[in-house]
């Protein structure tokens, strides 16, 4: 059994392995950091520590415009992808899912293709796609 | 005389909070013996320095307090309450009177109450009755009593000048210069050294003494001096002091004269003898200049190990001067490390030094936390742990105000009354601790009550109606999440959530201060039980100063190493076919905007030109403004996602963030 925090981006059902998550935050202000990848929305202050604010939506082939963070389900997750501290910006958190190896599949390839899923989730008819955390450093 | 005023200063607040200190301890233990020791030893040592200073009023009123302590410590009693009340009325009155010194206004007296009537009584029966003309003030008698101690003689000198002096004051220099000469201290004079000097005098003044001189030879001395037209000598003998020893206590005092180590300032000043107080002044004819210095009291230790650190970078930078004349490659780079070493070194050292415990902030707080108490008829233990943790002294200079405000709000607002405690069962003393610790880099400060706590379900419900959350939201939000809404500005000056919590009264500007400092703050509470605040700072910081600069609304940090000058002169910026140049005495500089390197649209006026220096090379570069110099701590971003340009980021007032920029990099590719 383990642990996957499950978000919503561009309708598109995600999960990363609660290991790899800090904190889910509302969002609070980001600051745009000029010449950086487009991808980088800028920086955020939580508590103190100053860390960047990534769009993965572009990783991962999903639609929506860059910096559609205004949503009111938008939330900032908090990952640590073992070599960096980065805060990824979903449109919704479904919540956490307890998941047996049982649930878990390799994913087919043509979804793989291009879009950094490793495994997927089947679960009560659904099709959740997971996230190597490493895999958001580009 | 000036150069002391400092450190005299700040050795006087230190006692003070000593003192406070130590008497909030009596006053929770009156049989506290080691307290007691503690005031009369820090009392007499405050009381000795402002006297050297010639502060007179301040010796007095510090030796009201010693009197009024006397009594408990020869009967081993306990002290009674209104001889602390006199203990902490008087070191109320020493502070605010070394303010004024600060301020450079004149002192007042210490205005004295019933309070101290008992020790009046003492006093008066100890004048000595053929110097009524002459008053000795409390510091003088035990100067007096310490010199006939010791087998030396004390006496008063009336001078009378003659009718028609032209210089009053130089005379009555020059009565001090015999006194001294002749082997005798001016323990003070009547009127004063100041007025002494100012000649607001008619023809008399008097001059108290002690010395192991010939009185005799003295007066003859005196008697030569011009314009002097006469000189009393009135002798301070041993059965008048022999009397003064039949009191109670008075043997303990001399004791105590003997004993007590001299601060700093005391033993410095012993030197120069105790007729440099008046004298001085008499010479100089200055006032003391306001100027503040701060002062850093650093363990000997680190300032020799950092001058032999320097005497290794001298040693190496000859040692390299002769290798670039050599040019070995191999002999270059083993004195690279080596000089790399010792800068290590030297670092490390300098660091030290800045590190400064956190009793410096917390020493004032005991007392703090008495009157706050007192003041909100509370009952509160008070318990401090972990004031030795070292910390960056940056920090320590602007912790102050968040803890006093964290510590008044536990009081205040956490701590119940008393009968409120009991109906909950609780013990009626509440208990507000304040705990330092290292933990890895950081420094970890807690501040607990067992008090009312924070009622959490009011705070979100307040956040909802604010529409910070939404109602379905609500429920989601994780204890942490929904406390953070305390920081938000003016949340809880809303009376709902003061009225139960309290908290968050500028809660905003702690968490603020906190972040800028490079650290984090977060609450915990349990309703009923108590609330938690915990305050993470970094250990030390790296602090640079900054020019703080605005492009297309973005704050950026130039820091302040690389810039040379900034001017609004736009005139000098001439377009050329290369590019626009600035022309700057004689010099042509390359011109960049900064909108422009950084790919921002130039939709403003960016006429603001800060001229910067990489190395060797110079550049301007336009800005749309130039918000101000400012200290600023780094923190270093160690992304990928953060372009080459950007050393760091740091947090400003505001809680904006700003980025620190690296000026060479932001030019690279543009040259």
């Amino acid at each position: 059994m383990e642990e996957y925090v499950v978000f919503t981006l561009s309708e598109r059902k995600y999960a990363i392995t609660l290991l790899n998550i800090v904190e889910i935050l509302l969002p609070s202000s980001v600051y745009p950091i000029p010449n950086s990848a487009p991808n980088v929305l800028g920086l955020t202050n939580i508590r103190g520590n100053i860390l960047p604010v990534l769009d993965i939506k572009p990783l991962l082939g999903e639609d929506g415009e860059n910096g559609e963070v205004n949503g009111e389900l938008t939330r900032h997750i908090w990952v640590n992808t073992g070599t960096e501290d980065i805060v990824v910006v979903v449109d919704k958190v479904n919540g956490i899912k307890r998941v047996s190896e049982d649930n878990l599949a390799e994913p087919p390839e043509d979804l793989a293709a291009g879009r950094r899923i490793r495994k997927v989730i089947l679960l009560d008819n659904d099709l959740i796609l997971v996230i190597d955390p490493l895999d958001l450093m580009g | 005389m000036n150069e002391y005023l400092p450190i005299f200063l700040q050795e006087s607040y230190d006692y003070i909070s000593l003192l406070n200190n130590n008497l909030v301890l009596l006053e929770q233990d009156p049989g506290n013996k080691q307290a007691l020791a503690e005031v009369f030893r820090a009392a007499h040592t405050l009381k000795g320095m402002s006297a050297t200073m010639g502060f007179q009023f301040l010796a007095d009123a510090t030796h009201q307090l010693e009197s009024a302590l006397q009594i408990y410590r020869d009967t081993h009693e306990p002290v009674d309450e209104r001889a602390i009340e006199l203990g902490f009325r008087v070191l109320d009155y020493v502070e605010n009177q070394m303010k004024r010194i600060e301020a450079n206004e004149p002192l007042e007296p210490f205005q004295e109450n019933t309070s101290e009537a008992k020790y009046e009584s003492q006093k008066d029966s100890s004048i000595y009755k053929d110097l009524s003309s002459f008053s000795l003030g409390a510091y003088e008698e035990e100067v007096v009593r310490a010199a006939l101690e010791q087998g030396q003689k004390a006496a008063v000198l009336k001078v009378n000048l003659e009718q028609g002096v032209l210089m009053k004051g130089v005379r009555a220099f020059m009565v001090f210069k015999a006194i001294e000469d002749c082997g005798f201290e001016a323990i003070s004079s009547e009127p004063d050294a100041e007025s002494l000097e100012k000649e607001e005098f008619e023809l008399q003044f008097s001059v108290l003494v002690v010395g192991n001189g010939d009185l005799e030879s003295l007066k003859t001395k005196i008697l030569r001096i011009a314009e002097v037209a006469s000189v009393d000598v009135l002798e301070i003998d041993i059965k008048e002091h022999q009397l003064l020893e039949n009191e109670p206590g008075l043997s303990k005092v001399i004791e105590n004269v003997q004993s007590t180590e001299p601060g700093i300032l005391s033993s410095g000043m012993e030197m120069s003898s105790g007729s440099v107080a008046n004298v001085d002044v008499v010479e100089s004819g200055q006032q003391y200049k306001k100027t503040t210095k701060n002062y850093i009291r650093v363990p000997e230790e680190h300032v020799n190990n950092l001058m032999s650190a320097i005497s290794e970078l001298v040693l190496e930078k000859a040692e390299l001067e002769l290798a670039i004349k050599t040019g070995n490659e191999d002999v270059l780079w083993s004195l690279y490390e080596r000089l790399s070493r010792s800068i290590n070194l030297a670092q490390g050292e300098i660091t030290a030094l800045r590190m400064t415990p956190l009793s410096f902030v917390f020493e004032r707080f005991p007392r703090m936390m008495r009157d706050l108490s007192r003041d909100l008829g509370k009952q509160v233990r008070f318990i401090m742990e972990g004031g030795d943790t070292e910390i960056d002294r940056t920090i320590i200079d602007r912790l102050g105000d968040p803890l006093v405000h964290i510590l008044r709000n536990a009081v205040d607002h956490g701590i119940e009354r008393p009968e409120e405690r009991i109906r909950a069962g609780k013990d009626p003393t509440g208990t507000v601790r304040l705990r330092a610790y290292h933990e890895g880099n950081n420094v970890y400060i807690v501040v607990e009550d067992d008090g009312a706590g924070i009622d959490s379900g009011k705070v979100l419900a307040k956040a909802v109606e604010r529409g910070l959350v939404t109602a379905d939201q609500a429920p989601l939000l994780s204890q942490e999440e929904v406390f953070s809404f305390l920081f938000l500005p003016g949340f809880s000056t809303s009376d709902t959530v003061s009225e139960v919590s309290g908290r968050g009264v500028g809660m905003d500007v702690l968490k603020n201060t906190v972040e800028e400092l490079g650290g984090s703050v977060q609450v915990r509470s349990v309703l009923g039980k108590g609330t938690t605040v915990i305050m993470r700072l970094p250990l030390t910081m790296a602090i640079i100063s900054a020019l703080l600069v605005k492009v297309h609304g973005l704050i950026l940090a130039l820091p302040l190493s690389v810039v040379e000058e900034i001017s609004n002169d736009v005139e000098a910026v001439k377009e050329t076919p290369q590019g626009k140049v600035l022309l700057l005495r004689g010099e042509l500089l390359p011109v960049y905007s900064v909108a422009n390197l950084l790919n921002l649209p130039e939709n403003e006026q960016n006429n603001h030109i800060v001229v910067i220096r990489n190395g060797q090379k110079k550049a301007a570069l336009l800005v749309a403004e130039t918000v101000g110099k400012q200290e600023i701590v780094i923190k270093p971003l160690k992304s990928r996602f953060v372009p080459r340009y950007v050393d760091g980021a740091t947090l400003l007032g505001d809680g904006t963030i700003s980025l620190v920029v690296n000026t060479s990099m932001l030019l690279e590719g543009h040259k």
